[in-house]
């Protein structure tokens, strides 16, 4: 039996290339030059998966054999006791997805083909485009056409649709307000537009972000039917899966759903009862490739498609890892995709690209991306900017009170 | 309109007084020597705790008014985005507590009267009997009866039953070995020992602590029908909750779930479908106080009782607040006690005491219980020995994971 290739370091590298904190995991090994990376970014919580890191997976790992994926995130999982939530999750990734690099680094192959070879080409992503009006939306969406896009996701005002004068009560605290009622109503007013001026030949989706009560986001769901969707994604609060029971029963408008999840009992009723049609999880905030590799296998089995979050606030190593999933995934569906910058691409080289409507992947072994740390240093993360009282995440309704982000 | 008391400081206390660390919230306001005490304790991963407290929690609240306890949980716990987790709803409770014992503070009140005031005077607990064989497990029974305890959970070896060395498959890696099956059969002779030697005049209770494949632990829970246990606990993990609809048409042995619960879809369904009898959850793992109170209420809809977590892995104001929920809930079931060290008595002055059986508060305002900083400093926390070989790398003989 030859000697065991064993964890000698697992370090933690943030970086904010582009103004978001970035959470990336890089694991050393006993063997010279052989490393791998892993994506365990919760931007908002960005030091608590670095305090998770450093002081528990590191001391936990160091000395085990790299060959022994599933075990060691078995045994991490419970090492914690207490377990299945997005700081513990995304520290796990990190080392996860760093192993299944390592691996194929190994085997001198792509993630993808350790995972069972590619079942496509290229992976198929949609895009967001935003605006302050109907006809600005109608702009952005035509841009993206144009760029060869196939897929695109319409908002208006960002999540929530914050383009409205709010009245709110006398002493209303700080917080970023809006009216879920005008978001509504403007919602249903720019898929009209858009499909009465651009017409039916592309495809487009729409991000609910968990703004509307349970009903009136069955109610959207069944007001855009006409418009035909590709999918209407996260209309409802992880707090409130059991409601899209009720949306089934009304509305044919395919469902996306799973950003926030970070739980099994979240996903597992919404699947084995065809609650919802496509599986939206960010990845590492399940545990990395191992739980998402066996999450698209239980969703093949009941005919569900994968759509990996894949906004900025995952890394390009994430962003990789989504890829390699999409690739060899009998059942995906779509991926989203941010549209990287020059400077994120050359913190990242092998970063995947995106031609035309489709991601393509470099055929590298491994993840097939690496990191110039000299380089990510140079943007450190600031934790200060996201503390603000103001910030995106503290949503309030126009009498002041709390809202889901 | 009278200027409101705002939060000035929140600080992480973290303290080992019996070898087991614990996190202590303390929120400090604007009224000079009003503050108030949380317990924050999540002993396998207190630094990712303290880490969410000292980088974000303490900037988002410094400023806020402490009156708005609602409004500051939730905007609080929606302000990572990504929620529901250990480490981020036992910072959350920290703080939830202490605002808890300020509101009762100011009033001027326990706050089991801000809760509703009390429904029974103390709360029956139930203590932790163990041995290494049947009549060890007798003998600490036994003990705890002379003492008066109407309630004793009983084990044997441990979680898992570890009772005697086993053989493992070559090269099997390091980790806590147990033998599922070697467990569930030594559990039931357990309880027959107990209720042949004893009588029947006690309330027993066993805790399987996830250390069962589910069909297994549905078979156990028949096999102790005839011992009539007060509940079965944790006779699943969270992952497998869905299992106890097969539980439930195969016993009646009562049902208690939750102690590792930090998601609501863990325990949503099986409230409303009357698939369990006690909730268990440890409450500083759902987020505090707040959550609590409405688990409770919602519990009571359907008839379910409490029996929140109570180990030493629970800080004494932890401890205090379990009580406090307990007095004052209607649908209150049992609590687990732990019998507090004279040690972590002295740096928690107030700390609930136990007699015949029975939990009984103080009636100070608030939670009724403090910290003595310079004597809890005394006792610091120490992360190196609970990293590479904590009994949670449970394993079975072959060598594989299982849930500890």
């Amino acid at each position: 039996m030859t000697k065991p290739i064993t964890i000698t370091d697992v370090r933690c590298i943030l970086t904010a290339p582009e103004g978001l904190n970035l959470v990336v995991v890089k694991v050393e090994t006993s063997e010279p030059g052989l490393y791998g990376l892993g994506c365990a970014t919760f931007t908002q919580r960005y030091l608590m998966v670095k305090t998770a890191v450093d002081e528990y997976l590191k001391p936990f790992l160091i000395g085990k054999d790299v060959s022994r994926i599933e075990d060691i995130w078995q045994t991490s999982m419970v090492n914690s006791y207490w377990r299945n939530g997005p700081a513990l999750n995304n520290a796990i990734s990190g080392v996860d997805m760093a192993l299944w690099d390592i691996a194929g680094k190994r085997a001198n192959m792509p993630v993808y083909d350790l995972l069972g070879g590619k079942t496509r080409e290229g992976a198929a992503v949609y895009r967001h485009a935003d605006g302050k009006s109907v006809n600005e939306v109608e702009d952005n969406v035509r841009k993206y056409l144009e760029q060869g896009l196939l897929y695109v996701r319409a908002q208006m005002g960002g999540y929530g649709g914050r383009i409205h004068d709010i009245k709110s009560p006398e002493g209303a605290p700080e917080g970023a307000y809006f009216d879920p009622h005008a978001y509504m109503r403007d919602t249903v007013r720019l898929f009209e537009h858009l499909r009465n001026t651009i017409g039916n030949d592309f495809e487009t989706l729409h991000d609910v972000h968990e703004r509307l009560a349970p009903i009136e986001a069955v109610r959207l769901s069944k007001n855009l039917e006409p418009y035909r969707l590709f999918f209407l994604e996260d209309a409802l609060a992880p707090e409130q899966v059991d409601w899209f029971a009720i949306m089934r029963q009304q509305s044919a408008t395919p469902i996306a759903m799973g950003e926030l999840f970070t739980h099994p009992q979240e996903w597992l009723p919404l699947i084995q009862n065809r609650l919802i049609d496509f599986i939206r999880c960010h990845i590492s905030t399940i545990g990395g490739l191992t739980p998402a590799k066996k999450l698209a296998h239980l969703c093949e089995a009941f005919s569900i498609r994968t759509a990996w979050h894949g906004p900025g606030d995952v890394s390009p190593i994430g962003h990789a890892a989504n890829l390699h999933l999409d690739l060899s995934s009998a059942n995906f569906g779509i991926q989203e995709w941010w549209g990287p910058s020059e400077q994120i691409k050359e913190v990242f080289p092998g970063t995947p690209e995106l031609r035309g409507a489709y991601v393509y992947a470099n055929d590298k072994p491994g993840l097939g991306i690496d990191i110039d740390e000299k380089l990510a240093a140079k943007y450190p993360c600031d934790n200060t900017q996201s503390i603000r009282p103001k910030g995106w995440t503290t949503a309030r309704t126009p009498d002041g009170g709390s809202w889901r982000p | 309109m009278s200027k409101p008391v705002t939060i000035t400081d929140v600080k992480v206390i973290l303290t080992a007084p019996e070898g087991i660390n614990l996190v202590v919230i303390k929120v400090e306001t604007s009224e000079p020597g009003l503050y108030g005490l949380g317990c924050g304790t999540f002993t396998q991963r207190y630094l990712t705790v303290a880490t969410a407290v000292n980088d974000y929690l303490r900037d988002f609240l410094i400023g806020k008014d402490v009156a708005n306890i609602e409004d500051i949980w939730q905007t609080s716990q929606v302000h990572s985005s990504w929620r529901n987790g250990p480490s981020l709803n036992n910072a959350l409770s920290g703080v939830d507590m202490a605002l808890w014992d300020i509101a009762g503070k100011r009033a001027g009140m326990p706050v089991y009267d801000l809760l509703g005031g009390k429904t029974r005077e103390a709360a029956a607990v139930y203590r932790h009997a163990d041995g290494k064989d049947v009549h060890e497990v007798e003998d600490n029974v036994r003990k705890f009866m002379d003492q008066g305890l109407l309630y004793i959970r009983c084990q044997m070896g441990g979680y898992g039953g570890r009772v005697s060395e086993l053989s493992r498959a070559e090269n099997t890696p390091p980790g806590s070995y147990f033998d599922p099956h070697q467990y569930a059969r030594d559990t039931v002779k357990v309880f027959d020992h107990v209720r042949s030697t004893i009588g029947n005049d006690i309330e027993l209770l066993h805790d399987v602590h996830e250390r069962l494949a589910p069909i297994e632990a549905v078979r156990l829970s028949k096999n102790l029908q005839k011992y009539r246990l007060f509940f079965l606990e944790d006779a699943l993990a969270p992952e497998q909750v869905e299992w106890f609809k097969v539980m439930r048409q195969q016993s009646t042995t009562p049902v208690a779930m939750g102690e590792l619960f930090v998601n609501p879809q863990e325990w949503l369904h099986l409230i409303s479908n009357r698939l369990i009898d006690f909730i268990r959850c440890h409450i500083s793992t759902i987020g505090g106080i707040t959550p609590a109170k409405k688990l409770a209420h919602y519990c009571e809809g359907f008839s379910v009782r409490t029996a929140w977590h109570g180990p030493g892995d629970v800080s004494p104001v932890g401890h205090a607040a379990n009580l406090h929920l307990d007095l004052s809930s209607a649908n209150f079931g049992v609590q687990e006690w732990y019998g507090p060290s004279d040690v972590i008595r002295e740096v928690f002055p107030g700390t609930p005491e136990l007699r015949r059986g029975y939990l009984y508060p103080n009636s100070n305002p608030g939670l009724g219980i403090d910290i003595d900083e310079k004597l809890a400093a005394k006792f610091p926390c120490d992360n190196s020995k609970s990293v590479p070989n904590m009994w949670t790398t449970a394993r079975t003989r072959d060598g594989a994971s299982a849930r500890p």
